[in-house]
C-alpha cells in the first residue's frame, strides 16, 4: 500500500511517549481507571502535537494519498483527540472516587488550564465540524482555527508539566518539549516560512472570460523562472494580492494542460464572495502559488486507457486540463466526457472541445447534458444517470474508468449508481474538493 | 440508504480506524503493564512487612 511507510512513522511517533514511560515508569499509578486517564492524556497530547505537521501541506506527506484525503485523517484524529481529552478528567475522577476536580474551584492553575484546553478544542472540534451549516466565513474560521491550535498545543504542553506526573522522568521531558517544538515548527513552516519567505510571486498575464460567471486567471513566475511541475488535473492554491481586497488562499483547479513551464491557469467560477471578485482582477497584479496537490490525474493511472470523464458545472476544468495535455501530447486515450450544466450559456471550453474533437489527436467523444435547455436544445437533457453513461458507452461499460467532478451531490449520486451498476470503486475517481 | 464510498474514502476510514484501534490496544496495553506492577511492587512490600513483622516476633521470643 502506498504511503505505508508514512503511516508506520506517524503511528511510532504517537506511540514513543507510551513506551518511554511504560519503560522509564512502570509502576506509579492509583489503579487501572485512574492510568488510563493519565495514559490518555498523553495520547491526546501527542496527536495534537502532530496535527501541524499533517496540515502544514508537505509534498513527502501528501502526495501518497492526496492533500484532501490527509486533511480528512488530520479532522479524524482531532475528533478521536477530544474524545480522549474528554474521557481523561472522568477516568481521572473515576479512579480516585472524588469528581470535584471536574467541578470544583479549588483546584491548582494547572487544572484550570486543562479545562481551558478542553473547552477550546471542543469549540474547535464544532466549528470544525460544522462550519457550513453555522454559516461562518471560510477566512473567519481559518483564522480562528489556527489561534485554538497554537493555543491548544501551548495549553495542552503546560498542563502536562505542570501537573508533573510522567513528566518526571527525564526522557519523557524530552519528549514533551520535543513534540512542542516540532508542532511548533511546523506551524510556522506552514504560515510564516513558506507564506513570506519562500513563496513563489506570479504575475496576471490576462483575465479572460469564458462564460457570464466564468473566468480563467493565467499566470506567469514573476521573476521568469519556469512554473514548478504539476500534473493536468491538480489543484494549487492561489494568493492574490490586490489593492482594493484582503490576500486570501483559496484552492483552486489548475485548468492549463502542463505541457508549457512558462504559464500555469485556473479557471474559477463566482460562486462565493471572494470568487465574485475575480473579474476585477487586473493584469500585473501579483498572485502567490503554492502547489500543485491532489491525485486527480489520469498520468497517475497509466493502465487506463478507456476513460469517462463526467463533468458537473465548473467540475469541468481538471478534465480540460487532462484533455488538454492529452491532445498536445496526442495520447492513446479514447475519452468520453459527458458534460452536465443548467443551460446552454453555462458551458465554458466549448469552442476548443469541439476543436479538440475534429484535430482528432486523441479519440474525444463529447455529449452535453443541459438540465434546464433552451426550446431549440438539439442534445441530451435532464441530468446524467448511470443507466445513461451506460447507454454511450455500449459494450466497454466495464473495462472504462470513470472519473467524477461536479457538485458534491452530483458525485455521491453517480458513484452511487455507476457502483450499482457492476463497476468496481477501483474505477471510480473522485476527489473532495469542497474540504 | 446506505451510502456509497469512494475507493479511496473507504481507504482513509481504514486507516482511520487501524491507527486509532492500535493506539487504543497499545494504552490499555501500558495501563495494564503499569498496574500489573504497582500490584507486584504492592504485593512484594506487604511479603516484606510480613517478614520484619515474623522476624522481630521470633527475635523477642
Amino acid at each position: 500500500m502506498k504511503g505505508f511507510l508514512r503511516i508506520i512513522i506517524y503511528v511510532l511517533i504517537i506511540s514513543l511517549p507510551l513506551i518511554t514511560v511504560a519503560i522509564g515508569n512502570p509502576a506509579v499509578g492509583i489503579g487501572f481507571v485512574f492510568e488510563l486517564g493519565k495514559i490518555f492524556a498523553l495520547l491526546a497530547f501527542t496527536i495534537l502535537a502532530l496535527q501541524p505537521v499533517l496540515s502544514a501541506r508537505i509534498h513527502w506527506i501528501e502526495k501518497p494519498f492526496g492533500l484532501d484525503m490527509v486533511l480528512l485523517f488530520h479532522r479524524n484524529m482531532a475528533v478521536f483527540a477530544a474524545i480522549l481529552l474528554l474521557a481523561h478528567p472522568v477516568l481521572l475522577s473515576a479512579g480516585i472516587g472524588d469528581y470535584s476536580l471536574i467541578y470544583s474551584t479549588e483546584v491548582q492553575a494547572f487544572v484550570y488550564i486543562g479545562r481551558a484546553v478542553l473547552l477550546i478544542l471542543l469549540i474547535q472540534v464544532i466549528l470544525s465540524a460544522f462550519r457550513m451549516t453555522l454559516r461562518i466565513e471560510f477566512e473567519k474560521w481559518r483564522a480562528l482555527h489556527n489561534l485554538f491550535a497554537l493555543t491548544l498545543v501551548l495549553g495542552a504542553f503546560l498542563h502536562g508539566w505542570l501537573a508533573n506526573n510522567d513528566l518526571q522522568l527525564l526522557s519523557m521531558k524530552i519528549i514533551w518539549i520535543a513534540l512542542l517544538l516540532m508542532a511548533l515548527s511546523f506551524y510556522l513552516y506552514h504560515k510564516v516560512f513558506v507564506r513570506f519567505i519562500k513563496e513563489k510571486r506570479f504575475k496576471i498575464v490576462a483575465v479572460e472570460q469564458e462564460s457570464e460567471k466564468v473566468n480563467t486567471l493565467k499566470m506567469e513566475p514573476l521573476d521568469g523562472s519556469a512554473v514548478e511541475h504539476y500534473l493536468p488535473g491538480q489543484f494549487h492554491f492561489l494568493t492574490l494580492h490586490r489593492e482594493k481586497f484582503p490576500a486570501e488562499e483559496h484552492p483552486f483547479t489548475i485548468s492549463s494542460g502542463g505541457t508549457s513551464d512558462r504559464f500555469v491557469c485556473s479557471t474559477i467560477k463566482m460562486s462565493g464572495d471572494f470568487t465574485h471578485t475575480i473579474p476585477q482582477t487586473k493584469p500585473e497584479q501579483q498572485v502567490t502559488i503554492r502547489g500543485p496537490y491532489g491525485r486527480f490525474s489520469y498520468l497517475l493511472y497509466p493502465k487506463e486507457k478507456n476513460i469517462v470523464f463526467i463533468a458537473g458545472g465548473i467540475g469541468i476544468t481538471p478534465f480540460i486540463s487532462m484533455l488538454r495535455h492529452m491532445d498536445a501530447t496526442s495520447s492513446d486515450h479514447s475519452v468520453l466526457l459527458l458534460y452536465a450544466n443548467k443551460t446552454i450559456r453555462n458551458i465554458v471550453f466549448g469552442e476548443e472541445l469541439s476543436q479538440m474533437q475534429k484535430r482528432k489527436n486523441i479519440d474525444l467523444k463529447v455529449i452535453y447534458y443541459l438540465s434546464h435547455p433552451e426550446e431549440d436544445w438539439q442534445g441530451e437533457s435532464g441530468h446524467i444517470t448511470g443507466d445513461k453513461i451506460k447507454q454511450h458507452c455500449a459494450k466497454d461499460f466495464h473495462k472504462r474508468s470513470f472519473w467524477l467532478c461536479g457538485p458534491a451531490p452530483m458525485q455521491k449520486s453517480l458513484l452511487k449508481q455507476i457502483s450499482d451498476l457492476g463497476i468496481s470503486t477501483k474505477q471510480i475517481h473522485a476527489e473532495n474538493f469542497s474540504l | 440508504m446506505i451510502m456509497k464510498k469512494s475507493r479511496r474514502t473507504v481507504k482513509l476510514w481504514l486507516v482511520t480506524s487501524l491507527v486509532v484501534v492500535f493506539l487504543l490496544f497499545q494504552a490499555l496495553l501500558v495501563v495494564a503493564i503499569r498496574t500489573t506492577e504497582d500490584e507486584r511492587q504492592g504485593q512484594e512490600k506487604t511479603r516484606q512487612k510480613t517478614e520484619e513483622k515474623n522476624h522481630k516476633h521470633e527475635h523477642e521470643h
